[in-house]
Parts: structure tokens; C-alpha cells; sequence
């Protein structure tokens, strides 16, 4: 490959993974079968979009199974203010991962990916979410990392062995005892901020104690979402639960916790008052981060059912594309609509030029069940709230906060 | 003048420049604004200062994936700084550095924010781990 006989965008790929396997002591290459994909302008900036157009100038054809995650332009772009020039760049940046052979799947949930990696196979699922559920759920093995990274292990097929890669960084760090039953889908956000918050530093991987054995997917990709929104663990294990934990003796090879956490009701409690609530209006209700499960769209449907969404109040749902025949066919699509929200496919809210949305459109008070998105908004000028489903549906439908 | 070679892991490539040292970690998405090198951050060490052509000393690189085309943005616009000395990079970060082709080193055989002060000048050559700081 870095002679060339691959053609340019392979050899520039394999001397960037070098360098990287270099730095942190990899010994070897795997081959990898699969890849996940971000496919947002605003991860990319100018410099990665010029990137990404240069390699598919060039020829460049992904030799992995690339599956492209959410993008910045909702369906209906336009009818929320968002800029033609920024509109262009997305959609400049799709052609081009298109081009190079890139799955325009638009998921950022993993188990809606088009080729799921088999336990103990190597791939590159570099988003936060999408790695701590490859590790950990599937036990297929990852490393985090950014665009650049996923963009040339794609190109190559190949990933630098280092990190969650070895079996000696894959075991657990940290024993969390769960002393506390999760009563909503959102307390599986609050549990794994918490956890995160605590597990700050690099290879921190926590040990659940006290979860159940079988978890549903609306709680499992909060409790992915919130885990990686401070934390960088990247993977965690639950006792009796995950394939590399079937005792906690399996968890932490034998060894001992490095330090213990019990999470208790107070901790779960202190998470909905962690974004404090400045004022009780409401501009904007987001759910989706990561995308939204069926079973969640549903309940949301249930509860709009019949019902009107306040004038002032902004309402929007991003789920994954997989998922849109059965929201029309449930009828779920037109419940929400005639209530006054919009549900996008491919788009994340984190993505829509927030910053603008913010200051430009007003979109300010930002009410969402999903803390990573609360997590992230604080950053872009938005003041958000985190509060269960139930309550953001009642609240959206009243134009302030009830509860 | 006084002169301190330290010895360490690096990435590739040579930088020098005057050094801006933080005692604290910094995260590229929300303590710096990219467009302008400045540390926006009213909490950080570094309020006010701009990171833009310095040889940049901080303990870690926080938040996650979104820091590894922010500096490279940063380069393309010239926001950046010339070279990153950490004491432990972290994996977004080294990502970044490589991708925007800034040096970096970190795990120097002594602690890089205790031995080199703001305004010190400072020589990376990333491809042998070395940092030569001269006193000012």
C-alpha cells in the first residue's frame, strides 16, 4: 500500500495510520470488515470536507463496509431558517462520502447498521456511542476516535491494533454497584452520566453490578450515549449480562477494581437538576440523541395522540432512516405531525449549526429526555433541561415546564 | 543561557516557537474558539491568551471525537499552535496533531508543566521525542 500500487488515497491513508499506530506502540495491522462513518459538515469543518472530496477525486473507494452516520440537514431544512451555504456543504460532503462508497445509512444507533462485527472481530465503529456498544454488547473490538481516523481506516481496510484492540485493555477498571432501581428510560441516561462524570480518564472501564440481564435497546442506547458524553472508556461490562462478563471475576481478569462507585436514587436525582432551569418557557423540544427507538416513537405517538403541540414551541424527533416505513405504517408519522412535531431521518440536532439556531432563530430553551444532547447544547449557547419523556411531551404541549 | 532537553514519545515532524503553558487540561471544543486561537473559557488558566503560533503546554486534551478535525481546521486557517507538548496526549488529540501536521509529544521523562514556564522557547522534534527548552 505505501508504494502506491493502491493508487494515492490508499497510500496517503496507510502513511496517516502508520503514524498513528506508531505513536501509541501498535505492533501490527488488522483487516477489518466494517466501519462506521460520521457524515456530519460540523465534525468535518472545511478542512475535512476538502479532505474527503480530494480522496474521491482521486479514485479512492472504501475497501471496508463503510455506514454513514446522521447528517446536519433535517428534510425540512429549509422550513427552520437553516442557510442555503451551509445546506451546500452538507450536501457537498454526502457526494463525496458517496462517491468513495460510503453507506448513506444516516444511524448513529448500532444495532440499525447495515453489517453488524461478530464477537471478538476487529472493526473501526469510531463514534463514541457506536464503539461502547460494538465493545461491549456485541464484543466485536474498536477503538474511539475521530473522522480522520475512520475516514483512512475505511480507505485501507485496515486499523492499527492498539487500545480495545488487546485483550489486556478490555477488562474492567471500575466496579459500579447499581443500588437502585431504574424506573424510566431516562433514568438509563442520568446512570450513565453519572458514571461517565466519574470516569473521566482514558481506559476507565466500569463494571455494572446490579443491572438487569436483558436490557431494551430505548434504554441501551441512552445508557451508551450518556456513558461516552463526559466519559472515554470507549467499553463497559455488565455481570451476567455482556459476552466478556460472565462473572465479575471474567470482568476484571481476575485482578482487583481500581476503585468503586455505588450509584444510589440521590445520584440519579441530582442528574435532572445537573442543567439548572433559568426560565420556564420553552422554544424547543429534541429527542434523539442517540436516534430514537421505535418502541420510544410510539409511546410518543401515544401520548400526542389527539393532542396539539403549543404554537411556541418547536417539536423534533431524529431517528434512523431503517426505521421510517414502520413509523409510517404504524401510523405514528402522522399522530406526531398533526400534534405540530417533525421527525427527521438523517439529521442531528447537534449538527444543525446550534450555535445558529440558538442566537440567530431563537431557539433557546432547549427541553430534551436525552442528557447527551443537554450535555452537548450547553456549549453552543442553548440553555437545556433534562426531564423523562412524559414530562417533555406534557410540557411541549403547555409551552413551559411541568415537572 | 540555561538550557533542558527532555526526552519523550512523539508524533513526526519539527516545531519551535515561544511556549504558553496551562496547568490545566483544554478542550478544543469548548475552552478555545477555533476561529480565533483565543481561550474563550472564563474558568481556564488561559482566558484571553491566544494559542495561535505558540508551542502549546497542557496536562490533556479533554472532550472526545469532535477535537480531531478542530485543530486541523485550525491549521488550515492559521488559528493553530505550532507544536502541542502534553503530559499524557489522549487519542483524539494525537489524531488531530498528525492530521493537521503539528508536532506532538507527551510521557517526557519529567513533568513538561513544571519545568517549562510561558515564554520560554522551546524546540520539538516530534520524530525523536526530544524538547529542548531555552530558559528566557
Amino acid at each position: 500500500m505505501l508504494a502506491g500500487e493502491f493508487g494515492q488515497p490508499v497510500k496517503r491513508a496507510i502513511e496517516y495510520l502508520i503514524k498513528l499506530g506508531e505513536f501509541f506502540g501498535a505492533e501490527e495491522f488488522v483487516d477489518i470488515r466494517s466501519c462506521w462513518q460520521d457524515c456530519s459538515f460540523a465534525m468535518h469543518h472545511e478542512v475535512g470536507l476538502q479532505l474527503v472530496e480530494e480522496l474521491a477525486a482521486q479514485g479512492g473507494k472504501f475497501r471496508a463496509i463503510a455506514i454513514m452516520g446522521p447528517c446536519d440537514m433535517p428534510e425540512w431544512w429549509q422550513e427552520i431558517g437553516q442557510r442555503e451555504e451551509d445546506a451546500k456543504k452538507t450536501f457537498r460532503l454526502i457526494e463525496a462520502y458517496k462517491k468513495l462508497g460510503g453507506y448513506l445509512a444516516y444511524t448513529c444507533i448500532s444495532e440499525e447498521c447495515i453489517e453488524l462485527p461478530a464477537f471478538g472481530e476487529h472493526c473501526h465503529w469510531g463514534g463514541s456511542n457506536l464503539a461502547i456498544y460494538v465493545n461491549s454488547v456485541l464484543g466485536a473490538r474498536t477503538n474511539v476516535a475521530g473522522v480522520g481516523t475512520g475516514l483512512m481506516c475505511a480507505i485501507t481496510g485496515k486499523t492499527p491494533k492498539f487500545g480495545l484492540h488487546l485483550d489486556e485493555n478490555r477488562l474492567g477498571k471500575v466496579l459500579v454497584q447499581v443500588d437502585v432501581e431504574l424506573k424510566s428510560l431516562t433514568d438509563w441516561d442520568a446512570l450513565g452520566y453519572y458514571v461517565g462524570m466519574q470516569l473521566r480518564e482514558y481506559g476507565m472501564i466500569p463494571v455494572f453490578q446490579g443491572l438487569p440481564k436483558n436490557i431494551l435497546e430505548g434504554a441501551r442506547r441512552r445508557l451508551d450515549g450518556a456513558l461516552m458524553a463526559y466519559g472515554t472508556m470507549g467499553m463497559y461490562h455488565i455481570v451476567g449480562s455482556t459476552p466478556e462478563a460472565p462473572t465479575l471475576r471474567d470482568a476484571f481478569g481476575g485482578r482487583k477494581p481500581l476503585k468503586e462507585l455505588v450509584v444510589t436514587r440521590e445520584n440519579l436525582d441530582a442528574m435532572y437538576n445537573y442543567f439548572p432551569v433559568k426560565d420556564k418557557k420553552i422554544d424547543l423540544v429534541i429527542i434523539g440523541c442517540p436516534q430514537t427507538e421505535v418502541d420510544e416513537i410510539a409511546l410518543i405517538a401515544d401520548m400526542l395522540k389527539g393532542r396539539r403541540i403549543h404554537p411556541d414551541v418547536a417539536f423534533w424527533i431524529n431517528t434512523t432512516p431503517k426505521f421510517k416505513h414502520l413509523i409510517e405504517e404504524m401510523g405514528y408519522a402522522k399522530i406526531i405531525e398533526d400534534a405540530g412535531g417533525r421527525i427527521t431521518y438523517r439529521a442531528c440536532v447537534l449538527w444543525m449549526t446550534p450555535r445558529y439556531l440558538a442566537e440567530k432563530l431563537g431557539y433557546r430553551r432547549v427541553l430534551t429526555p436525552d442528557i447527551k444532547y443537554a450535555h452537548y447544547l450547553v456549549g453552543y449557547g442553548m440553555q437545556p433541561v433534562f426531564r423523562p419523556i412524559p414530562v417533555c411531551i406534557e410540557s411541549a404541549i403547555a409551552g413551559e415546564l411541568r415537572g | 543561557m540555561k538550557k533542558i532537553i527532555l526526552r519523550g514519545r512523539g508524533t513526526t515532524g519539527k516545531a519551535e516557537g515561544v511556549a504558553l503553558v496551562s496547568r490545566e487540561s483544554m478542550s478544543f471544543f469548548s475552552d478555545v474558539d477555533y476561529r480565533t486561537g483565543k481561550v474563550v473559557s472564563e474558568v481556564h488558566d488561559l482566558y484571553g491568551k491566544s494559542v495561535k503560533d505558540t508551542i502549546l503546554v497542557f496536562r490533556s486534551a479533554k472532550g472526545g471525537t469532535g477535537t480531531a478535525m478542530r485543530i486541523p481546521e485550525m491549521a488550515r486557517i492559521g488559528t493553530a499552535p505550532r507544536g502541542i507538548i502534553n503530559q499524557v496526549a489522549n487519542p483524539p488529540v494525537v489524531e488531530a496533531a498528525i492530521m493537521g501536521g503539528i508536532p506532538l509529544v507527551d510521557r517526557l521523562d519529567q513533568d513538561p508543566i513544571e519545568v517549562i514556564e510561558t515564554g520560554d522557547y522551546v524546540r520539538i522534534d516530534a520524530d525523536a521525542g526530544i524538547v529542548e527548552v531555552e530558559k528566557r
